[in-house]
């Protein structure tokens, strides 16, 4: 069966190469998987299963838009939709991790298709590209194993479209001061927002709020530092920084607003990291893809229900 | 990078995050000076380093800021010494394929803020929750070094690469940890080629001049004891 199959794809994407001038089927997508001998074949994406293969051949070489068809597994939509198809991201709105990946693929004008996920729900696509932590982001490029982790998708990004928009610096150095505080900026400063959230007892929550300040006051130095005067932590144009600390700035505005506290949007503490605020929410690459308040209470109001704070 | 002082690592010897330091640097021939920190009094060095964290190691490169954080240091000498020893592949795919485990093992899913963990937990319902996290962490790296190594001896294939030193630094304290625990973290039953692969790096000569010896490990646990004592 594997045997008749491989013969029938070499002759699949001979007569594709013959006819359509493209070798870009979607069998390709599958068999390449099972060719390679890849465990992941045929788990990220259904395989066709209702129609025969002679069906699916004489569909895709004389009647590609009948590769819409219901009958046709969910995935098959990429033979139509090449291009934006290429790129799938799954995600939520509001999750931070997603936005900055969003980001970058805007900055670097690459199309992409956004595939929502419900996290009280979580389909099998993200169960099954990304089981290790089974959380968005997730990056489905073309028929490659599916990539998790936001910062590990940015810089895979960033290597495979090196020259469109570059969003990190190519000297060790800076890569390396970058590499710092962005960890910084997920392990140390994002996770008080959650700390906030969960702990019980104004008191308690003020002893958060003033680290907080404290993170805020570190973050302003390191823009003063990387920005050397210019608009972005990397300078004339948008880069890493920009991306990974911009990302949260829905959810700091949510958190001020809720707390009655500033963190970065002071003018006496964080005059410069204010300005560059402004102009992370008026660029192109952001403005439309920061969540609003409504899109952030929802999520909140899923978070409560389903981490809730932690008891006095 | 022949002088001495042109590269200078601040850490301490029994710092596993210090030890993956030291092994990229002898697997890359880096001639480098060591100043070792005492953690109980941190020195005026390390606090003007590393003023966010106070943490080894940190890497002096001649005259330039210093650089901390064990991932980012040896990214860093991978990228500024690619051709001595590189140590992450060049396709982008696999490049953050080995990220993504590297922060996996960081991260407080498994080894050092779990071991961390079981040792100040006494009771025995916790210890055996953190030993069956233990047990399925490795469990899927079990699966990473089957996929990464591809029948090879090592995470990298052929040779050591990025993950073998992100994970071999951990490889002694997992041998200290497991006699005091009644554990085993690379079973020979469950976890085969990590067992084997562990027998295998531990016998590098990089690895072994960057592994401490037990009376270092049992000092730093004894400090350990005083400044973050068990729950009650």
């Amino acid at each position: 069966m594997y045997f008749n199959y491989q013969c029938f794809n070499i002759a699949l994407r001979f007569l594709a190469n013959v006819f359509l001038k493209t070798d870009k089927l979607y069998y390709n997508i599958y068999f390449a998987k099972l060719l390679r001998g890849d465990s992941a074949g045929g788990k990220v994406g259904a395989r066709p299963s209702v129609c025969s293969p002679s069906v699916r051949i004489w569909r895709v070489l004389v009647c590609p838009d009948l590769a819409h068809s219901a009958s046709f597994s969910k995935c098959t939509s990429s033979l139509t939709k090449e291009k934006s198809n290429e790129i799938k991201l799954l995600g939520t709105a509001a999750s931070p991790f997603v936005n900055r990946v969003q980001f970058v693929l805007n900055l670097k004008s690459i199309e992409y298709e956004f595939v929502n996920e419900n996290l009280a729900c979580k389909s099998e696509l993200l169960l099954t590209s990304n089981p290790v932590y089974k959380k968005v982001p997730v990056l489905l490029h073309a028929n490659n194993p599916p990539l998790p982790e936001s910062l590990i998708i940015i810089e895979y990004l960033d290597e495979i479209y090196p020259d469109i928009h570059p969003i990190l610096p190519s000297d060790p150095l800076a890569l390396a001061d970058n590499r710092f505080w962005a960890n910084y900026i997920d392990t140390k400063f994002f996770p008080m927002f959650e700390d906030l959230r969960r702990t019980p007892g104004k008191e308690e929550k003020e002893v958060i709020k003033k680290q907080m300040i404290e993170a805020s006051k570190l973050l302003e130095e390191a823009f003063v530092k990387f920005s050397n005067g210019k608009a972005y932590f990397s300078g004339d144009n948008v880069g890493y920084l920009d991306v990974v600390l911009g990302c949260y700035l829905g959810w700091i505005n949510f958190t001020e607003k809720h707390n009655e506290f500033k963190i970065i949007n002071d003018d006496n503490r964080t005059p410069k990291l204010l300005e560059w605020t402004n102009r992370i929410w008026s660029h192109e690459a952001f403005k439309d893809v920061i969540p609003g308040d409504e899109t952030l209470m929802n999520f909140y109001k899923m978070l409560q229900i389903y981490k809730p704070p932690r008891k006095a | 990078m022949g002088k001495e002082s042109e590269i200078k690592l601040l850490g301490t010897r029994a710092s596993p995050f210090v030890n993956r330091v030291q092994f990229a640097l002898y697997l890359k021939s880096i001639k480098h000076e060591y100043t070792e920190e005492n953690l109980a009094r941190k020195s005026e060095l390390l606090l003007t380093s590393n003023p966010v964290h106070k943490k080894v190691p940190v890497l002096f490169h001649a005259d330039k800021p210093p650089i901390c954080e064990s991932q980012i240091i040896v990214e860093y000498l991978d990228e500024t010494l690619p051709d001595l020893h590189q140590l992450l592949p060049s396709v982008p795919l696999d490049r953050a394929n080995c990220r993504f485990w590297a922060q996996f093992i960081d991260t407080k899913i498994v080894f050092f803020p779990l071991y961390e963990e079981l040792r100040r937990t006494k009771r025995k319902e916790g210890q055996d929750a953190i030993k069956q996290q233990m047990i399925e962490a490795t469990q899927l790296l079990e699966e990473a070094f089957i996929k990464s190594s591809k029948g090879k001896a090592y995470f990298g294939g052929d040779q050591v690469g990025y993950l073998d030193v992100i994970l071999g630094c951990f490889i002694r304290w997992t041998r200290y940890v497991d006699e005091l625990n009644d554990f085993n973290t690379f079973d020979e039953v469950r976890t085969p080629e990590l067992a084997k692969w562990a027998k295998n790096l531990s016998s590098h000569e990089a690895l072994k001049s960057a592994t401490p010896g037990d009376e270092t490990l049992g000092s730093f646990v004894g400090m350990l004891n005083v400044y973050k004592p068990p729950y009650q």
